[in-house]
């Protein structure tokens, strides 16, 4: 039969090659109308095709304008304001003027300086916070989540233990153990927040662990560890950064609440939300001491927020 | 159905006990001597040795940490304990503060519902337009903004710049609520006028946060409904759009937001600290709070308890009445 | 025998992010009294599209729909909304692909089909769950009294199809377009469910439209087919002229990548090479041309957009239209159709 196709060319062909009539199969496209429209365009990987996405999330690109430059503020601000605990002797409470254009507060200090310091100790706190409980929710849930059983029924029922106690307490709870200062918000944001990441790398490897390859690479004997680091990873990583990213957001927030009810960072070190507390008193006659300091906590939480939900977005491959 | 319900109730006591163990051993049994603590008021006045062991035997601390542990379970689980600091008994608290919590709570929770489920509905609908963006905008904002910043935020405007530039009566708000009377309330949760201003803004600045995400996550379900396939059938046999809009879309829709309510609202009990300090509402929340930072023991573990309890509660009726709402979930263990 | 439905010149496109998606060409087709009418084609062809045309079931922000798609006298395609409703369900009926997905999960199989009984008729919620129950009776599912109550998830997915069936059949509707409606199940049950389909369908006094990307069922149910590529009828005829007699390139290609049971075992099945092409560029002239065995410049094939029945090139050119035609009979859009069957070596002509 396949001879008479050939013996039919008796004109001229269009197309060149007669080999492109035996080669390949007909294409029955898995997605109809979606299959003809993916011959747009070059394949792209899948970083390119998320910051793609990300770049045209305008409130996306928004939060990371945000991020970056209050990044910056952390960074070169104090090369340009003084030091926030130098306090006038003879200034107090005043308004913003040009040499102090965020006013001076009830101790003298300037608050534009305490306010870039504050940023400063937030997105430090932030950071820390997050890297940390991230190291520990996904160590805690790769093992939950791989070896399965009685290691995940054990930490799960953890993991909702903790959970059920509302969070203020917990964190007054880590907060009676570790102390003040610093150090001990930092950890207590970290034994806070790992609980969710926990659960969702825990998630991630669950579903993961099924799938046919991975049950190929293990009966190849290839290693657990690798296969959790080489297979399974990279499908847990989009939630996991997403997480992150919002993470940090709620880090920062939590600090700020924390140093409000004044078990977070201890005066003088110059905490936004211990400025909103001082501020407490101050708000009729003093109301810019509450703005500025409000609008920065606002401002950097908003802006991580903003990535995170953009790179939720971006990252979903559900939608294609 | 009875199985399942007897199953988590179990659950849901161990938990609590896990909980407890939890608690009592991070605020009790690690940190420092706890009566030299309470006998020098953390710190704040220095304590003979004298008074530290009178302070340890009135309390009972002089006993074996396992005896103490049963002491504290026995007194939380009935409700007698007695504050550490000012030995006013747990049940008391517990009376007078859980009724405020749960007021505040409720209110909120109306708000999250209708403002945020109203809002989420309208962006998907009208996608992409104006209102949609500003609705957007403002949830994501919302959600950014600190609780305790929001409340302070709000007073500043209602309470004091309003009476500084003589706005109009109604648009002024009591900065305070010193004046919290539980006497005035009707049927438990309809204040009246003088309760209902004092009450409106915590309620509304604790419902920020979720009024947000509530808003959000509607609009994701309901454009994520909106181009369901059945929705296609339902045009498709004849159906107006208005009964298509509402039995085939937003019935769907709103599973999903109505099980985050549910469970908010056992999340909303257990955060409304911050709230209250703002406002100084007597909830359980503020009180828990000074009580931990006194490590007065018996007082935050109790306190604790109950909205652990409630928390846990909550999350049952919602998951049963999910089944209820989504026929596809079967409950492991029944049926 | 009436004519039922006659679409004429329909053009659909969608406007996406990359440009006009045009998924339908320019399509003619038509149903009578009685007929089963089977669509075929692969996915992307349009059928789909076509079909969902029919109601307007398209999403409004982003389609362009022209052309004329005649019911009861009346043109479907910017019908009143009233009307509209009107023939949905209640005089055309449609059935979809996957059961699973296009029945409501919150709501049980009665509720939905007395949901569709109530907006079509006065009729009382109990008569309507009757009424229903005897829909189901009539499709074949066992213990209707009990099954009516059941939700979606609950039937399997075979007595899921029959139900949606069954849905569709319940307000007397005169046509019923079923697009691909066994795509979706175990192959055990296509053929039963597909039987029972067209069956029921007929006896019901109702005619049939039924997509499908396989010709194989093709052959035992239809009466009519159309070969549909690219947005255009490519081909149409009765089902025993198409088989016996097959006349555009892709029609006779689709058959001899048929399995067939009285085919030799040395007879291989010879699958199309190539593509289909992508919607939002079709090629020139006859869209199957870069896949076509006997596609040939001078014939036009490469430059001139054919159609179904006979226009000479020199008349299009000229703008004027060639001899009356019947346009019920068989048709291909090929220029070289009369010359096809012998260059591709079709047997039994």
């Amino acid at each position: 039969m396949t001879d008479d196709f050939d013996a039919a060319r008796s004109g001229d062909p269009v197309h060149e090659t007669p080999e492109v009539l035996h080669a390949g199969t007909i294409m029955i496209p898995a997605l109809g109308l979606d299959a003809s429209l993916q011959e747009v365009g070059p394949s792209r990987s899948l970083f390119q095709d998320a910051w793609r996405r990300f770049r045209r999330n305008k409130l996306a690109m928004f939060g990371l304008f945000l991020v970056i430059l209050l990044i910056l503020v952390a960074i070169f601000g104090p090369l340009f304001v003084q030091s926030p605990t130098k306090y006038s002797k003879t200034v107090f409470r005043e308004p913003p003027t040009r040499q102090h254009p965020f006013g001076v507060d009830h101790r003298g200090a300037d608050v534009l300086s305490r306010v870039v310091y504050g940023i400063r100790l937030s997105i430090f706190i932030g950071f820390m916070a997050t890297a940390i409980e991230t190291f520990i929710g996904v160590v805690v849930g790769a093992i939950a989540g791989w070896y399965g059983r009685w290691i995940d029924s054990v930490a799960m029922r953890f993991v909702d233990i903790m959970l059920g106690i509302p969070y203020i307490i917990l964190a007054y709870a880590f907060i009676t153990v570790l102390g003040r200062g610093v150090t001990a918000v930092v950890f207590t944001l970290a034994l806070t927040a790992w609980l969710q990441t926990a659960r969702t790398v825990r998630a991630g490897f669950i579903q993961v662990k099924e799938f046919e390859y991975v049950e190929a690479a293990r009966a190849l004997g290839v290693s657990n560890f690798r296969i959790m680091a080489r297979h399974i990873l990279p499908n847990v990583f989009q939630p996991v950064v997403v997480l992150m990213a919002v993470g940090v957001g709620s880090a920062i927030l939590s600090e700020a609440a924390l140093s409000f009810l004044g078990v977070g960072i201890q005066p003088p070190e110059p905490s936004l939300g211990l400025m909103v507390n001082d501020a407490r008193s101050f708000l009729s006659s003093a109301p810019y001491l509450l703005l500025f300091p409000g609008l920065a906590i606002v401002l950097t939480v908003l802006g991580f927020l903003l990535v995170g939900d953009g790179l939720r977005d971006a990252l979903d491959v559900k939608d294609n | 159905m009875a199985v399942f319900i007897v199953r988590r109730l179990f659950s849901l006591v161990i938990t609590l006990l896990g909980g407890f163990a939890l608690l009592f051993i991070l605020f009790f049994a690690l940190p420092g001597d706890p009566a030299t603590k309470i006998a020098s008021n953390n710190g704040s006045k220095n304590a003979s040795p004298q008074v530290v062991a009178n302070v340890e035997k009135r309390l009972g601390l002089d006993k074996p940490i396992y005896e103490q542990f049963w002491n504290r379970l026995t007194d939380t689980v009935t409700l007698s304990g007695e504050s550490y600091t000012t030995r006013e008994p747990v049940s008391d608290m517990v009376k007078q503060r859980l009724p405020a919590s749960l007021r505040l709570a409720i209110f909120a929770m109306l708000i999250e519902a209708s403002i945020g489920i109203g809002s989420g509905v309208l962006s998907a609908r009208r996608r992409g337009s104006i209102a949609d963006t500003i609705t957007t905008f403002a949830a994501v904002i919302a959600g950014a903004i600190p609780v305790f910043v929001l409340g302070y935020l709000i007073t500043l405007v209602t309470g004091v710049y309003a009476f500084e530039h003589h706005w109009p009566e109604w648009a002024r708000f009591p900065a305070i609520s010193n004046n919290y009377d539980p006497s005035q309330w009707y049927l438990f949760i309809i204040p009246n006028g003088t309760q209902f201003e004092l009450l409106i803004q915590p309620a509304i600045v604790l419902a920020s946060v979720s009024t947000a995400i509530v808003a959000r996550l509607t609009r994701t379900t309901m454009l994520e409904a909106q181009t369901a396939d059945h929705v296609r059938t339902a045009r498709a046999k004849g159906l107006s759009d208005k009964v298509v809009s509402r039995k085939h879309v937003l019935r769907n829709a709103l599973i999903p937001v109505v099980t985050f309510i549910g469970i908010d609202f056992g999340t909303i009990i257990g955060f409304a600290i911050l709230t209250e300090t703002v406002f100084q509402w007597p909830g359980l929340g503020s009180k828990v709070a000074t009580a931990a930072g006194q490590s007065d023991l018996p007082v935050v573990l109790a306190l604790s308890m109950v909205v652990m309890l409630i928390y846990g509660l909550a999350n049952l009726a919602v998951d049963i009445s999910y089944a209820k709402l989504d026929p596809r979930i079967r409950l492991a263990g029944a049926k | 025998m009436g004519r039922l439905l006659e679409i004429s010149d329909l053009h659909v496109g969608f406007r996406t992010e990359d440009g006009v998606v045009q998924a339908v060409r320019g399509v003619d087709m038509s149903i009578d009294d009685g007929d089963v009418l089977a669509v075929v084609g692969e996915s992307g062809s349009g059928k789909s599209v076509t079909a969902l045309s029919v109601l307007g079931l398209h999403p409004e922000g982003r389609t362009n729909m022209t052309g004329r798609i005649e019911w009861e006298g009346e043109n479907l395609i910017g019908a009143k909304g009233d009307r509209l409703r009107q023939v949905r369900g209640g005089e055309i009926a449609m059935i979809f692909q996957d059961p699973l997905s296009a029945l409501n999960p919150v709501y049980t199989v009665g509720k939905q089909i007395i949901e569709m009984l109530q907006s079509h008729r006065q009729i009382s919620k109990a008569d309507a769950k009757n009424r229903a129950i005897e829909m189901l009776e009539l499709v074949g599912i066992p213990q209707p009294q009990r099954r009516v109550d059941n939700f979606p998830h609950e039937f399997s997915g075979g007595m899921r199809q029959r139900a949606m069936i069954a849905m569709a059949l319940s307000c007397d509707p005169k046509l019923v377009i079923a697009d691909e409606p066994t795509t979706a199940l175990d192959v055990t049950v296509q053929a039963q469910v597909l039987e029972l389909l067209v069956s029921v369908t007929r006896q019901q006094g109702a005619a049939v439209m039924l997509i499908t990307h396989d010709l194989g069922v093709v052959a035992g149910l239809a009466n009519k087919v159309a070969v549909m590529y690219a947005g255009k009828v490519v081909e149409q005829a009765s089902t025993d002229e198409l088989f016996d007699d097959p006349t555009h390139p892709y029609t006779i290609g689709l058959l001899r990548s048929l399995p067939r049971v009285d085919a030799d075992g040395d007879d291989q099945l010879v699958p199309i090479g190539g593509q289909p092409p992508s919607m939002l560029n079709p090629p020139a002239g006859c869209a199957f041309h870069p896949r076509c065995a006997i596609a040939r410049s001078e014939s036009g094939c490469d430059s001139m957009m054919p159609a179904l029945f006979d226009e000479t090139p020199a008349a299009i050119v000229s703008g004027t239209t060639g001899p009356a035609v019947d346009r019920s009979g068989h048709g291909a859009a090929c220029w070289r159709r009369d010359e096809s069957r012998a260059l591709l070596g079709v047997v039994g002509a």
